[in-house]
């Protein structure tokens, strides 16, 4: 089989990417121009890279690199990420300047982890891939300056993480002893039903404890708030958006064989509807923004999995297509929240007060955030959600279909409790008239809610380059 | 020489238990790796039980000798004193607990290997290095890489974390 070099070139730039970040990083004198600068531009090019090769198919290293619609899909949801992310990172107030280029090569180095992660179709390259997606993320936790819970949430990070890489890998070897191969084209044509190869199965769920550890699916979930309180906002935003990315495409792939009555789904069903409630829940009496966005994850990666259950490609596509719409919507509600907190604090809802006033852009787009989050038209949210329910009624379980539709509504509270902080409520005398923000942040962040209705409007947009049959 | 193979298998099970608790239990670091340096020899002969010497011979050379030596290095330089918070007795309950985290996943786990034995060779095939060599090359092309952009992320992150400013002493 010969090697295509065409086939990676996203990854290949974002590889170029890594490595000038690098060379920048140890370089002995500061350069110009500043990291900020030149790689905001550079990420932007590496969207219409990676919008380019949408259409690109083939297998390349042994079979075990699969590039496809799927894959395309999800590369180009990465650089759009990875794209906003450094937008939104470059003015961060609580990382010192000496560590600009380092936090944005472990950056990027995730971000193609992620894009590999995508493409692989082979067992040992999916959990490796997975493992430098979030190994890079371990370094960024605790850079946060001036900060002591930094180090707690990385300490627990870290942690936690490795002990969930232990059981996947221990998951992994379970399935390898019992099905001797790890390509899954194979996993196809053996049994996972737990009368034929309990083993396998056992194995299975081991390895997914560690993506669903990614996901912070419940009760995989306890990291989060912890990390997402500790870490400053600008890599909260990254942390709570990407790496769900990797951990849907290594489920969507699963998912071949995760059809529903198999006892796994099942398990995953299950998983999914105590996420989405207990997510919720736990998310109504929060007071800090970011912890309560860090419970709503929990809730939305629920909500991706109600979608993989159906086993359907319909499914498939809704859930694919809900975490492209989350990572625009979660980047939207922090774009706002980091430039508020314009010294880098963790805001509480009630800094959010009189934000009408005093950044009306902001208020408006932190709007528009919280309403596609909660799923109201006419926002993507709407469109997602609505995509995710309607694949998984009567292809995958009725219940959690049921379960999803009764958690919106209570998650309504708690969205809409940061638009009515922003637009009902005054500011104290204390706080200043206006938030200091230049007309670029109000660019970005336009952008990002206009794309949010957009694609409610007309989510075809999107559909278009998913794949028609996986 | 199945008799033989399962003393072995015997012997290796009870260095790596034996090993394994002294690891969790001593309360000076140093005893406790020497207790890992026990678990990594007794894995070492688990290896040679499935046929594969080079494995086996890896694992001495890497984890004995090079890995533990840099773990004694890391004890030696953080000065960690067998008095800190962690050496006060552990509660009855936080024991139990612990107990229960262990045996839950090694009984139901141990249950299904026993009552569905997954089909295995009656006798393991020599896996050498040429055989590795192959596989690494071949198609395991993609992990193999991928694996040392781990090592580096997980070096360059650990001197970042560490790393102070220019000029600062």
């Amino acid at each position: 089989m010969e090697f295509r070099p065409d086939l990676i070139i996203p990854e290949l730039y974002q590889l170029l990417l890594i490595g000038a970040l690098f060379i920048q990083g140890i370089a002995d004198r500061p350069w110009m121009p500043r990291v900020g600068k030149w790689l905001s531009w550079c990420a932007g090019v590496g969207i219409l890279i990676s919008a380019g090769s949408l259409d690109l198919n083939g297998l390349i290293f042994v079979g075990s690199y699969r590039v496809d619609t799927l894959s395309q899909f999800f590369k180009f949801a990465v650089s759009f990420g990875f794209a906003v992310a450094v937008l939104n990172a470059t003015r961060q107030p609580t990382l010192e300047k000496e560590k600009h280029c380092e936090y944005f090569m472990f950056m990027a180095l995730s971000a193609w982890g992620l894009m590999i992660l995508s493409s692989c179709v082979e067992l040992i390259s999916i959990y490796l891939a997975l493992e430098l997606a979030s190994f890079s993320l371990f370094p960024l936790v605790p850079l946060r300056s001036g900060e002591k819970g930094a180090a707690e949430a990385a300490v627990k990070y870290v942690f936690f993480g490795a002990a969930a890489t232990a059981i996947g890998l221990f998951g992994f070897s379970l399935i390898l002893a019992s099905q001797h191969t790890t390509y899954l084209i194979d996993f196809m044509q053996k049994p996972w039903a737990w009368s034929e190869a309990p083993m396998a199965v056992a194995g299975l769920t081991l390895f997914l404890c560690g993506m669903l550890f990614k996901l912070a699916l419940f009760p995989f979930h306890f990291w989060a708030p912890d990390v997402y309180e500790g870490a400053s906002n600008e890599t909260v935003a990254y942390i709570s958006t990407m790496p769900k990315l990797g951990a849907v495409v290594v489920l969507i792939r699963l998912s071949m064989l995760l059809k529903p009555g198999l006892e796994i789904t099942t398990i995953l069903a299950l998983l999914a509807a105590v996420s989405i409630t207990y997510g919720n829940l736990a998310a109504l009496i929060q007071t800090d923004v970011k912890r309560l966005l860090g419970y709503s994850t929990i809730a939305h990666a629920g909500y991706v999995m109600v979608g993989l259950t159906a086993g359907t490609t319909e499914g498939v596509a809704a859930a694919a297509f809900y975490s492209f719409i989350y990572v625009i919507m979660n980047f939207a509600c922090f774009w706002v929240i980091c430039r508020i907190a314009t010294d880098g604090r963790n805001l509480k809802l009630d800094d959010l007060n009189g934000l009408y006033k005093r950044a009306p852009g902001l208020a408006l787009v932190l709007a528009v955030g919280a309403m596609a989050l909660v799923g109201l038209p006419p926002t993507a949210g709407f469109m997602g959600k609505l995509f995710l329910l309607t694949a998984a009624w009567n292809h995958s379980y009725n219940w959690l279909v049921v379960i999803a539709a009764a958690n919106i509504a209570i998650s309504i509270y708690y969205y809409l409790n940061l638009v009515r902080h922003a637009y009902t409520k005054e500011a104290p005398e204390s706080t200043p008239t206006a938030v200091p923000y230049p007309f670029f942040s109000l660019l970005w962040g336009g952008l990002l809610a206009a794309l949010l209705i957009l694609f409610g409007i007309l989510p075809g947009l999107v559909f278009k380059a998913l794949p028609p049959s996986l | 020489m199945e008799i033989l193979a399962k003393l072995a298998f015997a012997l290796y099970a009870l260095v790596i238990i034996t090993g394994a608790i002294m690891a969790v239990t001593a309360k000076s670091l140093v005893r406790a790796l020497v207790g890992l340096i026990g678990v990594m020899i007794g894995v070492a002969g688990m290896y040679l039980l499935m046929a594969a010497p080079f494995v086996a011979f890896m694992q001495i050379l890497i984890y004995v000798g090079g890995v533990s030596v840099l773990i004694f290095f890391a004890i030696m330089l953080t000065k960690a004193s067998p008095d800190g918070d962690e050496s006060s007795p552990n509660s009855l309950r936080s024991t139990l607990n612990a107990l229960v985290a262990m045996l839950a996943p090694g009984i139901i786990l141990s249950v299904v290997i026993l009552r569905y034995p997954p089909e295995s060779f009656p006798r393991p095939t020599d896996v050498g290095a040429f055989d590795l060599g192959e596989g690494m090359l071949g198609p395991y092309l993609l992990p193999f890489e991928l694996i040392s952009i781990i090592l580096f992320v997980a070096m360059a992150g650990a001197v970042l974390v560490a790393w102070r400013k220019w000029g600062d002493k």
